[in-house]
C-alpha cells in the first residue's frame, strides 16, 4: 500500500508540478491562471442539456435543466426534464429531492457523489489544492479554450467515476462530460446565461 | 472516679461499632441518588435518559494539535486499538470500513426493514411506478451511485433506508482520510459507545482509561504527532468528572476546615490534650452519624460525608462551650451543670430544624438531615456525659480572652451596631420584596460541577458530530417487546404525516431497527414468487429504456429473501442492537419505550396529535418542561423544609424560655440575620436550593449563639467574658468550615458552605448587638 501510495504521490507531482511551476511566470498560461480566473466568479447561473448513456439502458437518456453556482460552495442542479429532480450542494452537505423524498448526507460520508460533483464545485470555486488533493489534473488548451481532465486518486470513487472532463472558454464553463463503470458516459452542455464576474 | 470510666467505657464501645458499621458502609458519588424516586412515566423517562439511556453511553472524543492528515492517521490508529476492547462496544470516526458490517446487515434484510415493501409494489404498475423513480434518480448528479444498486433495488429500497436509519439526525461531519474532521479542519472527531451505562462510573472511568492508553499508543507510534492532545466529553465524563471533584474536595475541605479548627482552639486552649478532647464529640458524631444514614439508607453519599465536615462547626460548639465557660478554679462538672440548660435547648433546637429535612423526597436532604440529626445528638451526649469527667482537674482556656476581644468592642458601640443593622434590615426587606420572581436560578446546568468550558466543549462536539439535541421524546410501557414494536410501528403512522407536515424534521423509533413478527412476516410474504416477479418485471420494462435481463441480482436477493429467517434482536449487528437497547429498556415486568423526537418546530401539534391519534398510554415528553419541574419541586421543598424547620425551632424555644421577651430576644436576631444574608446572595445572583438548606443551618447554630447571649448568668462579669469568648471561638470554626466549604466547585457544598458562613457571621453580629449585657451596661 504504501508503494501504491507513494506512486499516487509522484503522478500528483508530476500532474501539477510543471503546470504551477509555470503559473508562478504570469507571461505563460497555466492551471493557477485558470484557478485565478474561475476563483473571480462569484456567481454563476445556466441552463444545460444532458445525455446519459449508460449501460442499463437501451437507448440514452436526455434531460435538461437549469444550473447555479454562488461562490465558493453552492452549487444547484434542478432537472426540469424528463422528472423534476432537485439537487443542491451547500456546505459539504448534498439533498437531493426527487420523487417526493428528500435524502440528505454529508459529501465526506458519499464519496461516489463527492468525486463528480466535488470536482465540479472545487473547478468552479477555483480550488487547485482541493482539486490537487483529490484529483490527478491534466490541463490543456488554451485560456480561449481550455478542457481539465480530473482523475479521482480515491480507489472507491474510481469505482463510479473513472474521469472528469471539463471545457471552458475564459471563466465560462461550457461543458461537462464523465466516464463511470461498464462504459458509462454522461455529456452536458452548459449555457451560461448570467455571470457575475468582476 | 471509678464511676464516671463507665460513660467513656460505653462510648467507646459504640464508638468502635459506628466505625465497623462505616467502615463497611457502601459510598456513593451518583448524582441520581441525591435526586428524588421517580414517580411518573415522564420522571422515569428523565431518569432513563439522564443516567441510563442510550445516550449516557456516548463519548465524544477530539483530537487536536496535529495537520489534519495525521490526525486522521491518529482518529484511525485510536479506533483500531479502542475497538479490540471489550468495555467499548462501537466506535465510529468516519471509517467507512467501521460501517460496512452494518450497511451489508441492512442490505441483506431490507426487504423485511423497508416500509415500502407491499403486494402492490411487486405488480407491473408497481415496478413500472419504481423504474420511473430510478429514471429520475439516473438524470440527476446522483445518477452513477444509483446505476450502482439499481440491478439488484430496482425499488428503491436501500436509499430509502439509509435516510430512515439516519434517524432525522441529519447528515454527519465531513470525512477526510477515513476519519471525521471538525468544520475548520483542526479536529478529528469520534464517536463512542460504552458498553456500560453512564451511571456506572467505575466501568466508565474504567472506559476513559483505556481511551487513553490506546491514545497514548497511538501517538507514541506516529511521527509528528507529538503535540496531539485527546479530549473526552458525554454523560461518562461527567460522572467520572463528577466523582473526582467530589472526592478531592470533600477529602481536601475536610483536612482544611479541621486544620483552622484546630489552630483556633489551640490559640485558645493552650493545651494539645485538652485540644484532643474538645475533638472527641465531633469525632464521636462524625461516626455515630455515618454508620446511622449507612444503616437507615444502606449507603451514604458522598456529599452527605462532605457536609460532614460542616458537622465539625456545629459539634464542635458543644465542647467549645463547654471548655471555655469553664472559670478560673472553677471544674468542667460545675461548670456543665451550669450551662447544660442552654446547651441542650441549644442542641434539641439545632435536631429540631435538621429533623425536618428527614420528611424530605429529596434523598440527598434526608441524608443530610439523618447524618445531622445523629451526629448532633452522639456529640451532645458525649459533651454531657463522657467529656467532664476526662478535663483535667483545673484546666482554664487561657488563650480564650482575647479571642473575645472584638465582641467586646463591638459591645461598646453598640448603639450605632443597632441603627447600622436596622437600616441595613429595612434595605434588605425592600430588596428582597421588590426582587420576588426572579430569584430562583432555574437552570439545571449550575446545579452541575463542571466547568462551562466542559459543557462548551460538550455542545460543540454535538454539534459538529451531527448528534441532535434530545429534548423531545414520546415514551410508553409495554408488556412484551413485541407489543413494543407493535405501538411503535403505530406511532409511525402517526409521526410520519407530522413529517411531512414540517411539524418535525425526524424521529427514532423501536420498529425501525427492528420492526415487529408480525410486520416482518407481512412483508416477507409480500414479496413474489421468481416466476410471477419475472412476469411482472418484464411487464413493466417494456415501454422504458431499461433493458431486459439487468434486474437478475433482484430476483435473486427477492427469491432468497422469501426464504431468510425474520430478523430477532439478536441477529442484530452491535449499533443497531445498541440503537435498540438505548430505546427499549426493561423495566419492572414489561418494558419502557423512549423513543428521540429530533427538530420538534411545533411542539403544541404534536402534543395535540399525539393526544388524538396515538395508542393508548403514550406520552408526549418535553425533557426540558420535565427538568424545569423537577427543580421546581425541589425549589418548594426546600422552601417548605425552611419553613418548617423554622416554626419547630421557634417552637421549641418556647417551650424552653416560656418567656416571649427571651424568645424574642433569641429569635429576632438570627431572623435578621437570615435577610441579611439572602439580600447579600440575590445581590450577586441568585439563589439555588441548596442555598435554602443553608438557611436552615443558619437558624440552628444562630440560634446556639443567641440562647447563650440571652441566658441568664446571675449578673457575673466574669462569666458573660468567658461566654463572649465561647461564642466567639465556636463561630470562627463555623466560618472557617463553611468558609471553605464555599470554596468547593460543588454546587451543592459551594452553596451552602457561602450561605452559612455569611449567616452565622452575620447571627454572631445581630446577636451581640441586641444582647443585654449584664448591669444593662456594656461590658468593661
Amino acid at each position: 500500500m504504501r508503494g501504491l501510495r507513494h506512486l499516487a504521490l509522484l503522478g500528483l507531482i508530476l500532474a501539477v508540478s510543471a503546470p504551477t511551476a509555470r503559473a508562478e511566470t504570469p507571461a505563460v498560461w497555466g492551471l493557477g491562471a485558470l484557478m485565478h480566473t474561475l476563483a473571480g466568479v462569484r456567481a454563476a447561473s445556466g441552463t444545460f442539456t444532458e445525455t446519459k448513456t449508460l449501460a442499463l439502458l437501451k437507448t440514452p437518456l436526455h434531460s435538461s435543466g437549469t444550473l447555479r453556482y454562488v461562490a465558493p460552495d453552492y452549487l444547484n442542479e434542478t432537472v426540469l426534464t424528463p422528472a423534476r429532480a432537485d439537487f443542491v450542494l451547500q456546505n459539504g452537505v448534498a439533498t437531493l429531492t426527487a420523487n417526493g423524498q428528500t435524502h440528505e448526507f454529508s459529501l465526506g460520508q458519499a464519496p461516489q457523489v463527492a468525486g463528480l460533483v466535488g470536482g465540479i464545485r472545487d473547478t468552479l470555486a477555483g480550488d487547485a489544492p482541493a482539486l490537487r488533493s483529490a484529483y490527478t489534473i491534466a490541463l490543456s488548451g488554451g485560456p480561449q479554450d481550455w478542457q481539465l481532465v480530473l482523475r479521482p486518486k480515491d480507489p472507491g470513487v474510481r469505482t463510479i467515476l473513472n474521469w472528469l472532463s471539463i471545457r471552458g472558454s475564459g471563466a465560462h464553463v461550457t461543458e461537462i462530460e464523465s466516464g463511470g463503470a461498464h462504459g458509462d458516459l454522461t455529456q452536458t452542455t452548459v449555457h451560461e446565461t448570467l455571470a457575475d464576474a468582476p | 472516679m471509678r464511676r464516671s470510666w463507665l460513660p467513656a467505657g460505653l462510648c467507646l464501645a459504640l464508638a468502635l461499632l459506628c466505625a465497623v458499621i462505616a467502615a463497611r458502609s457502601p459510598y456513593r458519588t451518583d448524582m441520581a441518588d441525591f435526586l428524588p424516586h421517580a414517580h411518573s412515566l415522564a420522571q422515569k423517562a428523565l431518569d432513563a435518559q439522564v443516567s441510563s439511556g442510550g445516550a449516557s453511553r456516548i463519548l465524544l472524543l477530539q483530537i487536536t494539535g496535529a495537520p489534519a492528515p495525521t490526525l486522521a492517521a491518529l482518529s484511525r490508529s485510536l479506533s483500531d486499538r479502542v475497538r479490540r476492547d471489550p468495555a467499548i462496544v462501537d466506535v465510529l470516526n468516519g471509517d467507512g470500513e467501521a460501517m460496512a458490517g452494518m450497511r451489508s446487515f441492512v442490505w441483506r434484510n431490507r426487504f423485511l426493514l423497508s416500509a415500502n415493501v407491499r403486494p402492490q409494489s411487486f405488480t407491473a404498475a408497481g415496478l413500472h411506478i419504481a423504474l420511473d423513480h430510478d429514471l429520475a434518480l439516473l438524470s440527476s448528479p446522483f445518477g452513477a451511485a444509483a446505476a450502482q444498486s439499481l440491478p439488484a433495488d430496482p425499488t428503491g429500497l436501500a436509499l430509502s433506508l439509509a435516510q430512515r436509519l439516519a434517524g432525522g439526525g441529519g447528515h454527519g461531519p465531513l470525512t477526510e482520510d477515513g476519519a471525521w474532521l471538525s468544520p475548520d479542519g483542526k479536529a478529528a472527531l469520534l464517536l463512542l459507545r460504552t458498553r456500560a451505562p453512564g451511571f456506572d462510573i467505575d466501568a466508565q472511568a474504567h472506559a476513559l482509561h483505556v481511551i487513553d492508553r490506546d491514545f497514548a499508543a497511538a501517538r507514541g507510534s506516529m511521527s509528528g504527532a507529538g503535540g496531539a492532545r485527546l479530549q473526552a466529553t458525554g454523560p461518562g465524563v461527567f460522572a467520572v468528572d463528577t466523582r473526582d471533584i467530589t472526592r478531592r474536595d470533600v477529602t481536601r475541605l475536610s483536612i482544611l476546615a479541621s486544620a483552622g479548627a484546630i489552630l483556633f482552639l489551640l490559640i485558645a486552649y493552650r493545651s494539645p490534650r485538652v485540644l484532643l478532647l474538645g475533638l472527641l464529640p465531633v469525632a464521636c458524631g462524625a461516626l455515630a452519624a455515618t454508620a446511622a444514614v449507612s444503616l437507615a439508607f444502606g449507603f451514604v453519599h458522598a456529599i452527605t460525608l462532605g457536609f460532614g465536615v460542616t458537622l465539625i462547626g456545629e459539634a464542635m460548639d458543644y465542647s467549645i462551650y463547654l471548655l471555655t465557660q469553664t472559670l478560673r478554679g472553677d471544674d468542667a462538672g460545675r461548670t456543665l451543670a451550669r450551662i447544660w440548660p442552654t446547651l441542650r435547648l441549644g442542641a434539641l433546637t439545632s435536631i429540631a430544624g435538621f429533623c425536618t429535612m428527614l420528611l424530605s423526597d429529596f434523598t440527598g436532604f434526608a441524608q443530610l438531615g439523618l447524618f445531622s440529626v445523629a451526629g448532633l445528638i452522639a456529640a451532645a451526649g458525649v459533651t454531657r456525659f463522657v467529656l467532664p469527667a476526662l478535663v483535667p482537674a483545673g484546666f482554664f482556656a487561657r488563650g480564650a480572652d482575647g479571642i473575645g476581644a472584638p465582641l467586646r468592642l463591638l459591645l461598646r458601640g453598640q448603639q450605632q451596631v443597632r441603627v447600622l443593622l436596622a437600616v441595613l434590615v429595612a434595605a434588605s426587606l425592600v430588596a428582597l420584596l421588590t426582587h420576588r420572581g426572579s430569584m430562583w436560578d432555574d437552570n439545571l446546568l449550575n446545579l452541575s460541577p463542571l466547568p462551562a468550558a466542559a459543557q462548551a466543549l460538550d455542545q460543540r462536539l454535538s454539534r459538529e458530530l451531527g448528534i441532535p439535541g434530545t429534548r423531545y421524546f414520546v415514551a410508553y410501557h409495554a408488556e412484551g417487546l413485541q407489543n413494543a414494536l407493535t405501538i411503535s410501528e403505530q406511532l409511525q403512522s402517526v409521526l410520519e404525516p407530522l413529517v411531512q407536515q414540517k411539524a418535525l424534521a425526524g424521529y427514532d423509533l423501536p420498529s425501525l431497527v427492528l420492526p415487529s413478527e408480525r410486520t416482518q412476516a407481512a412483508r416477507r410474504a409480500a414479496l413474489p414468487d421468481a416466476a410471477t416477479l419475472r412476469a411482472n418485471l418484464a411487464a413493466a420494462t417494456a415501454d422504458t429504456p431499461f433493458r431486459m435481463g439487468i434486474f437478475g441480482p433482484f430476483l435473486e436477493d427477492v427469491a432468497k429473501a422469501r426464504a431468510a429467517p425474520l430478523m430477532t434482536p439478536a441477529s442484530l449487528p452491535p449499533p443497531l442492537s445498541l440503537r435498540l437497547q438505548s430505546m427499549v429498556m426493561p423495566e419492572g415486568r414489561g418494558w419502557l419505550v423512549l423513543a428521540p423526537l429530533h427538530g420538534v418546530a411545533d411542539p403544541a401539534l404534536l402534543r395535540t396529535r399525539l393526544a388524538a391519534e396515538a395508542p393508548r398510554g403514550v406520552v408526549f415528553i418535553d425533557l426540558n418542561q420535565q427538568s424545569a419541574a423537577l427543580l421546581h419541586t425541589f425549589q418548594h421543598e426546600a422552601v417548605m423544609l425552611a419553613v418548617v424547620g423554622s416554626i419547630a425551632v421557634l417552637l421549641l424555644l418556647c417551650a424552653g424560655l416560656r418567656s416571649l421577651r427571651r424568645v424574642m430576644a433569641v429569635a429576632g436576631p438570627v431572623a435578621a440575620a437570615v435577610t441579611l444574608t439572602a439580600a447579600a446572595l440575590t445581590l450577586d445572583g441568585k439563589l439555588s436550593i441548596f442555598m435554602v438548606a443553608g438557611f436552615l443551618l443558619i437558624v440552628a447554630l444562630g440560634s446556639n449563639y443567641c440562647l447563650f447571649f440571652a441566658a441568664r448568668r446571675g449578673d457575673e462579669p466574669e462569666a458573660w467574658r468567658r461566654a463572649l469568648a465561647s461564642i466567639m471561638l465556636a463561630n470562627l470554626c463555623t466560618v472557617a468550615a463553611y468558609g471553605l466549604l464555599s470554596l468547593s466547585r460543588l454546587p451543592v457544598l459551594h452553596d451552602i458552605g457561602m450561605t452559612v458562613a455569611i449567616g452565622t457571621f452575620l447571627c454572631l453580629v445581630c446577636g451581640a448587638a441586641f444582647s443585654a449585657p449584664p448591669d444593662g451596661r456594656p461590658a468593661p
